[in-house]
């Protein structure tokens, strides 16, 4: 449901990252089936790449996270906030502890912003990665 | 010795998107700013 509910933060603000003349991308795994259904079930228009093999995790070293931090504290937050906002937890896909992280780019191999999720529900808030975007 | 960067760890990476189109993901940052979100799942 955390990604889901990230998913909408960062749809409803696709405009406003498109007028600034950034793109937008997620990168998910799972299988291509699994990603289309979750494209159509989210109505996201930007793009969403697979990575079934976790290539791109890998290369920057993405967090895991593990049964322990089901208990944590911020994850009943985050919990209780995603349900709030009418997000549900659906199938999860092969990897369940495989912890997310955003980031903001470019021009070039420049790093503007980076959030590494600690735990579930660990997302980047969408005001900091708009205030990374050049103006 | 600097640390690669993020951007530049992840920019020769090619993954397909969502219709099976492959993409590089440093295309996405080459001559624009990008948003790039890991997702942990499609739950």
């Amino acid at each position: 449901m955390f990604c889901r509910e990230h998913v909408a933060q960062l749809r409803e603000h696709q405009s406003e990252i498109k007028a600034s003349g950034a793109n937008l991308a997620a990168i998910g795994m799972g299988d291509f089936h699994y990603a289309r259904a979750f494209r159509e079930e989210t109505g996201i228009s930007f793009p969403l790449l697979i990575d079934i093999e976790r290539t791109a995790y890998r290369a920057v070293e993405l967090k895991s996270a593990n049964l322990l931090h089901l208990l944590r504290r911020d994850n009943a937050v985050a919990r209780k906030r995603a349900n709030a906002a009418g997000h549900r937890q659906h199938k999860l896909g092969e990897n369940p502890f495989q912890l997310g992280a955003s980031f903001v780019f470019g021009p070039g191999n420049v790093d503007r912003f980076t959030h590494i999720s600690e735990t579930f529900g660990d997302n980047a808030s969408v005001s900091d990665v708009l205030s990374a975007l050049p103006r | 010795m600097t640390a690669a960067s993020f951007s530049a760890k992840l920019s020769e990476i090619v993954l397909p998107d969502a219709d099976e189109r492959p993409v590089r993901l440093g295309s996405l940052w080459e001559s624009q700013p990008a948003v790039i979100v890991f997702l942990r799942h499609y739950g």
